[in-house]
């Protein structure tokens, strides 16, 4: 039965990533899972398996896969029970503070993308491109901070938080695709994804 | 160090003087109203770092204080004399743009005594006082450190008539600052002002922000930075007096206007930083106001560009009806206006045919295909309907049947469809449906959401939140005036204009000058049809 089965780190990775992005074609689900510091690429196949082997991930449509149903109340009760303790503290003024940053995070975002008269940004102007870059930097450090307040979380959000410091790794180094890229691991996807883990963990409905 | 006054070697100017010293020096032999300067070259940045920043060498300062005494022979001020007192500005110039770095002092050279000289050969305290401030603003701020926070809490308490006592509590700000510094007296000592600028400048090479600046965007370190060190012009001096910038084309048509602002009685920086963008004016007001200026902007305009053979972007102020050009380079201007402008020249022989198309390199291929994709919807001759209305992301338009979920998107469209999806807010879980959708709109949401940034980066039209009424069960969206879209019906979303239309409604491409086509078609190396 897969309710009594305990989830090993690599499978709740592939469920967390799942249960974020939804419906994913194959080959980027191994692409990005293949890059994450959890897995060595060949491994990504048989976990997938393993899992649908367990009925919690499915293949409804051929090529992509997502979470069953079952597979979706299987990781919200790991998580919630996992982060027990952490669940008080992360309600109130801590939540509050998070989507006041994820609000700033999406506004970075855009602003990377389009210029405040909202044409399009050619990226070449780095006297406008360079101040963004720095506020992306400004929004981590503050995430850091927001997460370091809360007793566990830390440690609860270790392999995200390390993702995201990679790709912020690489934008300073000039890899602009890891700032909004969609089909990387790039920072406004494993932020997306830390979004609906915590919304997850507390139980939560996204408010957009 | 090149003083332009003096005769000149042939040598890589920008490599050497950086762009702003180039361009100044270029303007300078083609006898524009260049205010006097001089440039210390990027060596003297090497030196400068080579002696482990300890110092700035005697024959750095030996050289600055001829070349200053070059400019008072020109000027007729003497620097730090307040009988018709010289100041200068000070600002960096790198060979490469480089953001993060400090940028500019003004009015260098200004002291109590300079001050009053200054009142009296100007006829106006105001203006005197306004400079000696700005300058103690900018100096803290560059060479110190210093927030403005700080100036604005020494101010408090003091009348603004009373200007005197502002400056002075604005100089025991930076003296505070300067006392164990080595430039304790930068405050009185107007030798100290200078040095501490140039200093500032080369130090400023090597902040952080332009470390990291220089990491991000991978640029040498090593080729350190120039300083221009120029005699001020005063845009804030009175009522016919100003200070602007003016492009030579008009940088996101490439029509042949100028185009650009200025104020009246400013200096420099408020309108390059845009700070006083309400009162900035338009070049058909420059026209009105000052036309003698204008009709002398407009030939130095056209000189420059046909020298330079390329769209200028130029900076120009003019102090008691007497106009002086600043700083001109190559202007940023949109794909299209890049276009235009190639085109045009070769019309008017600005550039030959083989000139230009080297220069289409520099067009990025997919900003043009950006422009050229755009659309819009209107209404036409067929029947149809607004169905939803909101802030529209990406300006395109696609046409197809209404989905509710990631999963219908993917099976519709796999079977050749192309689909619409809808949504009541978007999650990361819809990423694969937008993949496979043309468009997308949603019930709730802003052009700051994830959906958008998503959306953007793939280059899909979207109009957020519409407040449509979102059913997946029973498969229909309820929109504007009530009407209903089923399941399946076929939609058309504008993202440009931020509207989802029902029944036939006509789609505009983007109308292309026919000259324009030909250089399109080159650039992108595909036909248009």
């Amino acid at each position: 039965m897969a309710d009594v089965q305990r989830l090993t780190e690599q499978q709740v990775v592939v469920l967390r990533l799942l249960s974020a992005r939804g419906m994913v074609e194959e080959e980027t689900l191994l692409e990005l899972l293949g890059k994450r510091g959890v897995f060595r690429s060949c491994e990504v196949g048989s976990c997938l398996q393993s899992l649908r082997a367990m009925g919690v991930v499915e293949s409804a449509i051929p090529g992509f896969w997502s979470v069953a149903e079952v597979g979706k109340k299987l990781l919200k009760d790991h998580l919630q029970s996992r982060c027990a303790d952490i669940i008080p503290h992360l309600r109130g003024d801590a939540w509050a503070a998070f989507e006041s940053l994820d609000k700033e995070l999406k506004a970075v975002c855009s602003a990377w993308q389009v210029k405040p008269d909202w044409s399009a940004n050619n990226h070449d102007d780095p006297g406008y491109d360079f101040p963004v870059l720095e506020k992306l930097g400004g929004v981590d450090s503050k995430l850091r901070i927001l997460v370091d307040r809360v007793n566990g979380l830390k440690n609860e959000l270790r392999d995200l938080l390390v993702e995201m410091e990679g790709a912020l790794g690489k934008v300073n180094e000039g890899d602009f695709e890891y700032f909004t890229g969609v089909n990387v691991n790039s920072y406004h996807n494993l932020w997306f994804e830390l979004h609906e883990d915590l919304l997850c963990t507390l139980g939560l409905e996204r408010k957009e | 160090m090149l003083g332009l006054w003096t005769v000149g070697t042939h040598i890589d100017l920008v490599g050497r003087l950086g762009g702003k010293g180039a361009g100044l020096f270029r303007m300078r032999q083609m006898g524009l109203p260049v205010p006097p300067a001089f440039v210390i070259s990027v060596h003297a940045c090497h030196a400068y770092f080579g002696r482990g920043r300890k110092f700035l060498g005697e024959e750095l300062c030996r050289e600055a204080t001829q070349r200053i005494s070059e400019i008072e022979a020109v000027t007729g001020k003497r620097y730090g004399n307040p009988n018709n007192p010289l100041l200068l500005s000070v600002r960096s110039g790198a060979p490469v743009s480089m953001p993060g770095m400090m940028d500019t002092i003004l009015n260098v050279g200004i002291n109590d005594s300079v001050r009053k000289g200054l009142a009296t050969a100007t006829g106006d305290p105001v203006f005197a006082a306004d400079c000696h401030c700005r300058f103690l603003e900018m100096l803290g701020k560059t060479v110190f450190g210093i927030r403005k926070d700080a100036f604005l809490s020494a101010s408090q308490g003091i009348s603004r008539t009373d200007l005197q006592a502002l400056v002075g509590r604005y100089q025991e700000v930076v003296a505070a600052a300067a006392a164990n510094s080595s430039y304790p007296n930068v405050v009185d000592d107007v030798e100290q002002q200078l040095l501490a600028c140039i200093e500032a400048v080369f130090n400023s090479w090597q902040s952080d922000r332009a470390v990291r600046y220089r990491k991000m965007f991978k640029i040498s370190a090593d080729l350190g930075t120039a300083i221009v060190v120029q005699s001020m012009v005063f845009g804030n001096l009175d009522g016919n007096s100003g200070t602007g910038v003016v492009f030579t084309r008009d940088p996101s048509t490439g029509a042949r206007e100028l185009v650009g602002e200025y104020l009246v009685g400013r200096q420099g920086e408020e309108v390059v930083s845009g700070e006083a963008a309400e009162t900035s004016k338009p070049m058909t007001s420059l026209n009105q106001e000052f036309p003698l200026i204008h009709r002398q902007l407009s030939m130095v305009c056209r000189f420059l560009e046909f020298v330079a053979r390329d769209i200028q972007d130029i900076e120009f102020t003019f102090e008691r009806g007497e106009l002086y050009i600043l700083q001109t380079r190559s202007a940023k201007r949109t794909p299209m206006a890049a276009v235009r402008f190639l085109a045009d020249a070769v019309a008017e022989g600005l550039l030959s045919q083989e000139d230009a198309m080297r220069r289409t390199q520099s067009i990025t291929k997919a900003s043009l295909e950006e422009f050229i994709s755009q659309e819009v919807t209107r209404r036409g001759d067929g029947h149809c309907w607004i169905i939803a209305r909101g802030p529209g992301v990406t300006p395109r338009v696609a046409r197809g049947r209404v989905v509710f979920s990631p999963a219908e998107a993917i099976e519709l469209s796999a079977r050749g469809e192309p689909v619409v999806m809808v949504r009541d807010v978007t999650s990361p879980e819809d990423i694969g449906g937008i993949e496979k959708a043309v468009g997308l709109f949603t019930a709730r949401g802003g052009p700051l959401s994830h959906a958008a940034v998503v959306c953007r980066e793939l280059g899909k039209p979207c109009v957020v939140g519409t407040g449509v009424r979102v059913d997946i069960l029973s498969g229909e969206v309820v929109g504007e005036g009530g009407v209903i879209v089923k399941r399946g019906e076929v939609v058309t979303v504008d993202g440009a204009s931020g509207l989802v239309w029902g029944g036939d409604v006509a789609v505009e491409k983007r109308e292309l000058d026919l000259n324009m086509v030909g250089w399109i078609q080159k650039i992108l190396g595909r036909s248009l049809c």
